[in-house]
């Protein structure tokens, strides 16, 4: 899906800049991120907390304000919306939306099913029986049930919540849906049925979505490609199995021998467990940021911060070692049956 | 039924054991039963895992064991827990105070509301030595920072004087479990203890408590939803579903062979790391239709019938009883899944 999409990406993100506090001494929560999101393409975004990963999606929305770089939608400019008009800001609104986290805190306690979907459409000028029938096929789409549409966020589960917020989010045709850490808060069975919704959406109305995520392997069954961030830069972004079979900067190795695998019969082998955690963002290491933590770190690593390079023709890393051998000597981790 | 699975309360190799225990909360929707039978036991040095969604009575459960169900709206009605030959439930509070961080703790998903705000966390690792061991301000102090020590916090002395807000998310769930260990307790229960942490700081907390566990010949109670973190650092597994247990079993059995439809779902929902980049497909994964129901309208028969794949008539009048089907290993089902004569599936 990636590959024939590239020529015209849907976003194009330039080396953007998220910085937070006085000038002097900012605090860099996104510092120089770059990566495209094709049509009907899924990029996942992963990392710890604190990563940048939530900043970046949020600058792509302007629920906060960039301080570099750019921000490119289907080839406009939206990195700073205060030159566009209301009517461009609200029609470029339209075009990206966003589902968050926590189904309860994003949902207006005050407002009924309908009236939270209905919002939207008004504000958009849509007539009040198209409203109603759009209304109809939304909550249809996401499978609830239209009966239920004047109760209120605190009379839906969790998982119902999650699909309020995705109506809502589809509520006006987008073309990209950004979702932060959608599906985190809901329970496996829950999550289960909010993935394959996803999957069907994006299929049936050709959805592009940034899916930004700390859950791996959720991202490896949604994404196309994957954007490893660390400490607001991006370390590592391959097509997804690549990352999955063949990780080549130590931190993405050490997130996917972490994750614990549901089945006993892997427990023997050890685990690689990644010492520390991550440095704060008020006070980065020299170097490479990962430097501290890796288990392969060289004396350069300490003083030299490496670039973002491709090793290929698909995958770029950002790491000393990579760029010197773009080869997998390091050994793949032991867990999971990547390979 | 479970009776003839519980050995008698004299049994050496037993650390904890729950007999029908029944829990209830008055709620305004009517009473509100979270725990409706739950029976288990747990041997010494076992790690055992209570799995399950939400709402499922995992948690409370847990809080049971300890007794710090809310006594304005929650009750244990009925049931036995048993450790060290006796019946917790019939203990005074004096003497539940005494067992509470001491012979039994307990660490929970949050640390942060866990931790007091206002107290630096030395002294609420200290707080349980002056308690428990009746040791003065100095020594307290001695321990407290030899405790933090093992927890791996660096620098403890340092660690000792700073308060919850200036350390991160993961040194705050070693200070809680620094706090549960100090008085080096036969029992530990952790609700979610990872859940909230990033998965390399989940790593390290999983390996400081197995650690912990065989330094301590201490037995663990986790509460999961993670069947991860299950196959990872569990000996055995007691799987939940609206208020009952429906599946018990070696963690490898459960994997291997779930009998419960339930548990076979659990672990087919979750997405596995790595089946994706093998098979090049990107395929719907299995889910489990619809929601939990609602404690306070129970249909009458299987709970989980109406999101059962293998329901049938039986299922929806009558309530499936636990059947003990091989040494600690139970279901509750009208249809376990590895015997041969079960109906197709619906």
């Amino acid at each position: 899906m990636s590959a024939e999409n590239r020529e015209a990406p849907l976003l194009e993100v330039s080396d953007l800049k998220v910085h937070f506090g006085e000038a002097s001494a900012p605090v860099k929560a996104v510092d120089g991120v770059s990566f495209s999101i094709g049509r009907g393409e899924t990029l996942g975004l992963v990392g710890e907390s604190g990563c940048g990963k939530t900043t970046t999606g949020m600058a792509i929305v302007n629920l906060v304000k960039s301080t570099g770089g750019s921000i490119l939608f289907e080839g406009r400019e939206i990195t700073s919306i205060d030159h566009l008009s209301r009517a461009e800001q609200l029609q470029l609104r339209s075009q990206i939306q966003i589902v968050f986290q926590d189904p309860f805190s994003s949902l207006n306690p005050r407002m009924s099913l309908f009236q939270t979907l209905d919002q939207p459409l008004k504000i958009h000028g849509m007539a009040p029986q198209d409203r109603r029938e759009r209304i109809d096929m939304l909550l249809d789409r996401v499978g609830l049930n239209p009966a239920h549409a004047s109760r209120y966020a605190h009379e839906f589960s969790g998982g119902q919540r999650q699909r309020i917020g995705i109506a809502r989010a589809l509520a006006l045709n987008p073309k990209l849906i950004i979702c932060d850490e959608a599906v985190s808060a809901l329970d496996v069975s829950i999550q289960a049925q909010i993935i394959n919704l996803l999957i069907d959406l994006q299929e049936e109305f050709g959805l592009s979505y940034l899916f930004i995520s700390h859950d791996l392997a959720v991202v490896e069954h949604l994404a196309d490609r994957v954007a490893v961030m660390y400490l607001g830069k991006i370390i590592e972004a391959a097509r997804y199995d690549e990352v999955f079979s063949a990780p080549k900067h130590p931190y993405t190795r050490a997130l996917l021998s972490s994750i614990p695998v549901p089945d006993p019969k892997g427990r023997g082998e050890e685990r690689q467990t990644i010492k520390g955690e991550m440095p704060s963002p008020f006070a980065p290491p020299s170097g490479c940021h990962f430097h501290p933590r890796c288990p392969v770190v060289m004396a350069k690593c300490k003083v030299e911060r490496p670039s973002l390079e491709f090793v290929d023709e698909e995958h770029q890393v950002s790491c000393h070692l990579s760029t010197k051998q773009a080869d997998t000597s390091l050994g793949t981790p032991k867990k999971g049956e990547l390979a | 039924m479970m009776k003839s699975n519980i050995p008698n309360s004299t049994d050496l190799t037993c650390a904890i054991k729950v007999v029908d225990l029944h829990v209830d909360f008055a709620t305004a929707g009517g009473v509100l039963p979270a725990v409706r039978g739950v029976s288990f036991e747990l041997e010494q040095g076992e790690t055992l895992a209570i799995v399950g969604e939400s709402g499922s009575g995992k948690s409370v459960t847990a809080l049971s064991i300890m007794q710090l169900i809310a006594k304005r709206t929650g009750r244990i009605s009925s049931g036995e827990i048993v450790f060290d030959g006796q019946d917790l439930l019939q203990l005074d509070e004096h003497k539940l105070r005494e067992m509470r961080g001491n012979a039994i703790s307990m660490i929970f998903q949050e640390p942060m509301s866990s931790l007091n705000p206002l107290m630096k966390v030395g002294h609420q690792v200290g707080e349980v030595f002056r308690r428990h061991l009746k040791v003065d301000r100095a020594e307290a102090k001695r321990l407290s920072i030899e405790m933090l020590r093992k927890v791996g916090l660096s620098a403890p002395e340092r660690r000792y004087n700073e308060f919850p807000h200036q350390i991160s998310g993961g040194m705050r769930q070693r200070v809680m479990i620094a706090i549960a260990l100090a008085c080096r307790p036969q029992l530990l229960i952790a609700d979610e203890p990872t859940t909230a942490l990033d998965v390399t700081i989940q790593g390290q907390i999983l390996d400081l408590i197995q650690d912990l566990k065989s330094e301590n010949e201490m037995s663990v109670i986790i509460i999961t939803h993670d069947l991860g973190v299950v196959a990872e650092i569990v000996d055995y597994v007691v799987v939940m579903y609206a208020g009952q247990v429906v599946e018990t079993g070696y963690a490898r059995e459960i994997f291997e062979q779930p009998r419960h439809p339930y548990t076979k779902a659990l672990i087919n929902a979750v997405p596995k790391l790595g089946l994706r980049t093998r098979t090049k497909q990107r395929t719907r994964l299995e889910e489990i239709v619809g929601t939990v129901p609602n404690l306070l309208a129970l249909p009458a028969g299987c709970a989980f019938c109406e999101r059962c794949d293998y329901a049938q008539e039986i299922c929806s009048t009558s309530a499936p009883s636990m059947e003990v089907v091989g040494a600690r290993r139970s279901v509750r089902c009208h249809f376990d899944l590895t015997k041969k004569d079960r109906h197709h599936e619906r």
